[in-house]
C-alpha cells in the first residue's frame, strides 16, 4: 500500500492538467518574480497555463525526477509544488520548493519539506540533499536554515536579473543531520 | 584557426581521436569528476556520439581535443556545457596521465579562458571538482578560479566521501590577471 504524503495541513500529489491555471497564477505572483522556477520559464515574463502544461507534460515521464503539487488540506487549494531530482547521482539529489505568497507562514511549506525529506532519505540511497536559492531570497534561505540546511557558499553571477547579478546560494543537509532531528 | 596556446592547441574532435576518448573515459582517474563509471566504454559508443553531433550555430556545449604543439599528438580533451549566451559557462578537462605535470592543462585552460572572455564575452566561468582532486583545485587557482561553493560529502569515489567544489572566475578577475588584454565590454549591473 502506498503511504499517502499527507497530514492535516498538506497533501502532495502528482500534477493534473487542471493544476495549470492555479499554478500559473502562483508563479506569476509579483512576490515570486525572479525566482528560478521551472525549466524554460523566464524571469518576470508571465507564464501562461498552456505553456506551463507543456513544460510539466514534458517532465512528467523523466526518470529520476519528481514534481508534486502541494495542496492545502483544509481548503483543497493548490499551494505550490516541490521538485526532487537525482538524475546524475542518487547520492546527492536536489530539492526545490515553491509556496504561494499568501499561503506562506502557515506551515504548508514546512509540512511539504518534511514529507519530501522523509521520502528522499526513505526511498533514495542519498547521503545528502542539495538546494539552491537566489541571494536576495532571504525568506527561502531562512526557511531552509530553520529546517537544518547548511549554507555552502554562493555561486557568483548565476543569473542577471533586474539590472544586477544574482548569486545562487548552495545549501546542503546530510543524512546523519536529518536523522539527528534537524530536519524533523 | 584552432585555439592556440603556448604548448597546446584546442581543435575539433576527429574520428581518429576516438581511441583517446575511450582511454580517458575508461580510466577511473580521468573519466568523470564526481562519480565513478564502469570502464566499459567502447569506440562504437564514442563513434555514435561523434556522429550524432549535428550542425548548429546554437550549441550550448563544445568539445575540443588538446593537441600538443611540439608533435601534434592528441593528449586530452576539454569541453564546456550549459553556455548561457554572453553570461556564463561551465567547463572541464581531462589529460592523459603520462602528460600530467608538464603545464599542458594550464595552457589549455588559459587558451579556453581567453576564448570564453574575448570571443564569447562571458561574465563568469565555472568549473566543478571535488576536494580529493587537489590537482584540479590547484589548476583552477593558477588561473584565478576560487572555490565559491563547497557541498559537503556530495561525492563518493575511491571508497571515500569528498566535498563537491564549485569554482568560478569573474570576467574582471580574469582581465586583472591579464594586463596584456584590454576589456572592451562595459560592466553589467
Amino acid at each position: 500500500m502506498i503511504s499517502p504524503l499527507a497530514d492535516d495541513r498538506v497533501q502532495l500529489r502528482p500534477f493534473t492538467p487542471e493544476d495549470a491555471v492555479p499554478l500559473a497564477a502562483i508563479l506569476n505572483h509579483p512576490d515570486l518574480a525572479g525566482r528560478s522556477y521551472l525549466p524554460d520559464s523566464l524571469p518576470d515574463i508571465p507564464i501562461t497555463p498552456s505553456a506551463l502544461e507543456k513544460i510539466l507534460a514534458g517532465r512528467e515521464h523523466r526518470e529520476r525526477e519528481v514534481y508534486l503539487t502541494i495542496v492545502a488540506a483544509q481548503t483543497g487549494r493548490l499551494a505550490g509544488y516541490v521538485n526532487v531530482g537525482w538524475g546524475w547521482d542518487a547520492l546527492s539529489p536536489t530539492l526545490s520548493i515553491v509556496v504561494a505568497p499568501d499561503l506562506q507562514r502557515q506551515g504548508l511549506g514546512s509540512s511539504a519539506l518534511r514529507f519530501m525529506l522523509a521520502w528522499i532519505f526513505g526511498h533514495l540511497p542519498a547521503h545528502t540533499v542539495l538546494s539552491f536559492a537566489a541571494d536576495w531570497n532571504l525568506p527561502a534561505l531562512e526557511f531552509m536554515r530553520k529546517h537544518g540546511f547548511h549554507n555552502a557558499g554562493a555561486s557568483r553571477r548565476a543569473h542577471f536579473w533586474r539590472g544586477r547579478y544574482v548569486d545562487e546560494i548552495g545549501m546542503d543537509l546530510l543524512r546523519r543531520e536529518w536523522e539527528a532531528g534537524h530536519g524533523a | 584557426m584552432a585555439l592556440e596556446g603556448k604548448l597546446v592547441c584546442l581543435r575539433e574532435e576527429r574520428e581518429t581521436d576516438l581511441p583517446l576518448l575511450v582511454r580517458l573515459r575508461n580510466d577511473l582517474e580521468t573519466q568523470a569528476w564526481s562519480k565513478s563509471l564502469a570502464p566499459d566504454f567502447t569506440e562504437a559508443m564514442y563513434r555514435q556520439r561523434y556522429e550524432s553531433r549535428g550542425f548548429s550555430f546554437d550549441h550550448t556545449d563544445g568539445r575540443f581535443i588538446i593537441e600538443r604543439l611540439a608533435d601534434g599528438e592528441a593528449i586530452g580533451y576539454c569541453g564546456f556545457y550549459d553556455l548561457q549566451s554572453r553570461l556564463s559557462v561551465t567547463w572541464g578537462i581531462a589529460v592523459r596521465k603520462d602528460c600530467w605535470g608538464a603545464g599542458f592543462a594550464l595552457d589549455a585552460q588559459e587558451t579556453i579562458l581567453k576564448f570564453f572572455f574575448e570571443e564569447y564575452g562571458l561574465r563568469v566561468v565555472r568549473m566543478y571538482t571535488h576536494s580529493g582532486n587537489q590537482g584540479m583545485v590547484r589548476l583552477g587557482e593558477k588561473s584565478g578560479f576560487r572555490i565559491s561553493v563547497r557541498l559537503r560529502e556530495a561525492v563518493f569515489k575511491g571508497g571515500r566521501f569528498y566535498d563537491t567544489l564549485l569554482m568560478d572566475l569573474l570576467r574582471e578577475e580574469y582581465y586583472e590577471r591579464h594586463p596584456e588584454l584590454e576589456d572592451h565590454l562595459p560592466p553589467l549591473g
